[in-house]
This record gives structure tokens, sequence and C-alpha cells, in this order.
């Protein structure tokens, strides 16, 4: 892909990439750093996004691969940043008095394996429906479904966790 | 079931990204739709802001980098292919090499089977679900060879008999392939030799996921012969 390729793309497209990876990432810095990775992949598999039906889903899916790659090696400090983490969630909790399953999956995602944070990202980011996930994935509605109902406990246990009941 | 549009169809709404049905269906619930209408004032502002803190150079420059480091490793790669070549046909003519050549050390090479393309891999080469890894071990002496696959979610699985196989010395296709599954995960082919090998690499993984390592090389017993394998977007 040439620069002028990859520079209209990412005024196109770089917003909602960063976005997502904020999202995911729950840091704009390595945000920002996973946003330079998803382009320099667009660059280097540029044919399979000219082939792409839909450019976005493409970009999402580079884009959750490095976020989780990054997730994974920031995995190692996950037991250090639990405490960080869960501080900022009660906060947040004391206010709203709520602990969506979404924050607390999306706050604890590095904890969770690749199929699983992909499930998370799909079903609470993009708002897809289990069979759209299944469609999008490859895998089982079934699949799909363990791993949502999975991830449903964990939020309920991190919520029991965090706010000891409250939400 | 919400009765908005999912975040994900929005967006690409935003970007011009569906299909004419889905874009004149989605925009008629937009237009009717404060709430959507909010979500995209906000989409388009979250994305003109992204563009004023990264902009476009910054990420020009970064494929740039890449480009950079990809061209190096591509010269290096073919200055090690011509001197690799260059030697084996000094070896080959020349009046002195009488003596039979002999291998030294072991190696493993890996080739891809996508449809009917087979590929020998190298570092620049991605993997996708379906893709058939082919190993082609070379042995110096007689040895009994076990090969492991290591993925990116820690599964370890064994790629033929339990115990090994033992081969002799020269090049040997691996009787086992390993098949990438879907969804495509990276991984890693571990190859060790010797009767010990396999209690050895199940010590060495079980003390690494203990240790919440993330799996990959670190997974790996000293000693033992690593290629690694990305999963292409």
């Amino acid at each position: 892909m040439t620069d002028a390729e990859v520079g209209e793309a990412y005024r196109r497209y770089g917003g909602l990439v960063l976005r997502r990876c904020q999202r995911i990432l729950r840091d704009r810095a390595a945000a920002e750093d996973a946003l330079q990775d998803v382009f320099v992949r667009l660059w280097r598999y540029g044919d399979a996004f000219r082939e792409a039906e839909s450019k976005v889903l493409w970009l999402y899916r580079v884009a959750d691969r490095c976020c989780f790659d990054r997730l994974a090696r920031r995995g190692a400090q996950a037991e250090i940043s639990f405490a960080d983490q869960s501080s900022a969630l009660v906060d947040e909790t004391s206010q709203s008095k709520t602990v969506e399953d979404r924050d607390v999956v999306m706050c604890f995602l590095d904890r969770f394996d690749d199929r699983v944070k992909q499930v998370a990202v799909l079903h609470y980011l993009d708002e897809m429906t289990q069979e759209e996930i299944a469609a999008a994935t490859g895998w089982s509605r079934q699949t799909v479904f363990k791993k949502l109902a999975f991830l449903r406990d964990r939020a309920a246990a991190l919520r029991m966790r965090l706010c000891g009941g409250a939400g | 079931m919400s009765l908005h549009p999912a975040s994900v169809t929005l967006e690409r709404l935003a970007v011009g990204d569906l299909s004419a049905q889905a874009s004149d269906d989605t925009s008629k619930h937009v237009d009717a739709c404060p709430q959507c209408q909010h979500f995209l004032a906000e989409l388009a502002e979250a994305t003109s802001s992204c563009l004023r803190s990264v902009p476009p150079k910054r990420v020009l420059d970064a494929v740039s980098d890449a480009r950079g480091r990809h061209a190096r490793l591509m010269r290096w790669t073919q200055l090690s292919v011509a001197g690799a070549l260059a030697a084996l046909v000094l070896i080959l003519v020349s009046p002195w090499a009488t003596a039979p050549v002999r291998l030294k050390g072991i190696g493993l090479s890996v080739q891809r089977k996508r449809g009917n393309e087979v590929r020998t891999m190298d570092s620049g080469t991605g993997i996708r679900a379906g893709d058939a890894l082919r190993m082609v071990v070379t042995l110096s002496k007689p040895s009994s060879v076990s090969i492991w696959s290591i993925d990116a979610q820690g599964r370890v699985d064994r790629l033929g008999p339990p115990g090994g196989i033992s081969l002799g010395v020269g090049e040997h296709a691996f009787p086992e392939s390993a098949i990438v599954e879907s969804p495509c995960v990276d991984l890693w082919l571990v190859l060790m030799t010797g009767a010990k090998a396999e209690q050895q690499l199940i010590d060495a993984t079980r003390e690494a996921a203990e240790k919440r390592i993330v799996p990959g090389e670190a997974w790996v017993p000293s000693g033992a012969l690593v290629k690694s394998f990305r999963c292409e977007p």
C-alpha cells in the first residue's frame, strides 16, 4: 500500500480505530501506540484490506489483535494494577451506584484469554448479537453463548468483589 | 435487545462503510432518533479530535520506520541466502572437499500449505486458520524427535506419538502436520530431542502457566528449537 493510501485510510477511519483502542486499553498513550501498529499492519497487509467487504470491521479486527497483544504484555503487571483499577471503579460506583457488566469486563479485559476478549469486545463495544458474533468469528452460537455466560458470571463476581454486591 | 442500531453499525454509517440498503435503513432510524444523532455527533467530534492529537504525519512516520526495518530485513535475508548458496557452491566444487559432508546440529524448517500453494515459512510469513504446517527436521545424528505446538492461549499439543519418533541422520519430513485452528491464534512450534524431552516440556509449560507468564517462547525449556508464527490479520 502506498503512503497516500495509508494516509487516506487514516483520515477516514483513524478516529474510529483510536476510539476503539482507547476503550479496550483504557489508556490514551497505549491506544495511540496501538493505533500506529494498526496502520503499520494496514500498510503491510493492504491487499487483504482492499478485498475486505467492510473496511471498518477489518480494521477493528486488526485493532483488537494489536490491543490484545498489548494487554498480554501488560498481563504480568495485572496483580499490581488490580488495586488501582479497583479503586478507580469503586470511585465511579460511589457516584453512579451502578457498575455495568461492560465497565467491569472492559476494566479487567487483560484477565481473559483472547477468545473471551474477542467476544467481550464484539458484545460490549460493538453491541453485536450472539448471531452476529458467531458470524463474525466463525464460532458456533453455542460457543458464543457459553463465553457470554462466562463473562456475565465473571462480571458478577468482580462486582461483588469490588462493591460488596452493590449494583 | 436495543431498538437502536448497534454502535458498530452507526460507526460504519458515519464513514460510509455500510451497504446501500443497510445505510438507508440506518439513516432512516437516525433521522428520527435524537439519541443516535447525538452518538454520531460525538463520534464526529472524536474523529476530528483524533486527527488533531495524532496527525497523519505521525502515523505515516511509523509506517515509514516499519518499511525501513522490513527493507533491511529483506536485504539481510537476500544476503544470507546468497552467502549460503555461495558457501554451498564452494563446498561442492572445491577440490579439497573429498570427505563426505556432515551435518552439524539440528534444523527445523516449516512449510505452509494453503490451498494448493506450498510455501517455506520465514519470519515475514503469517498463518491463518486452515493452514497446514509441515515440518522438515534435519539431524546430524540419530535421535528421538518430539515436536509440540504451543498457542497464544496456552494450549500445548504434541505432534506425533508419545515418546517422539526415532529418526536417522539427514533430512526428514515429520509425519504429522499442524493445522491452524479457527480462529487463528499465534503459535510456536517446539522441537526437542531425547527421551526426557516430553517431561522437560511438561514441567516448563506447567511452571510458566503457574507463574502466569504469557504463552510464547518463554514457555519453552532451554535447549529446544522454536519457530514462532503470527496470525495474519
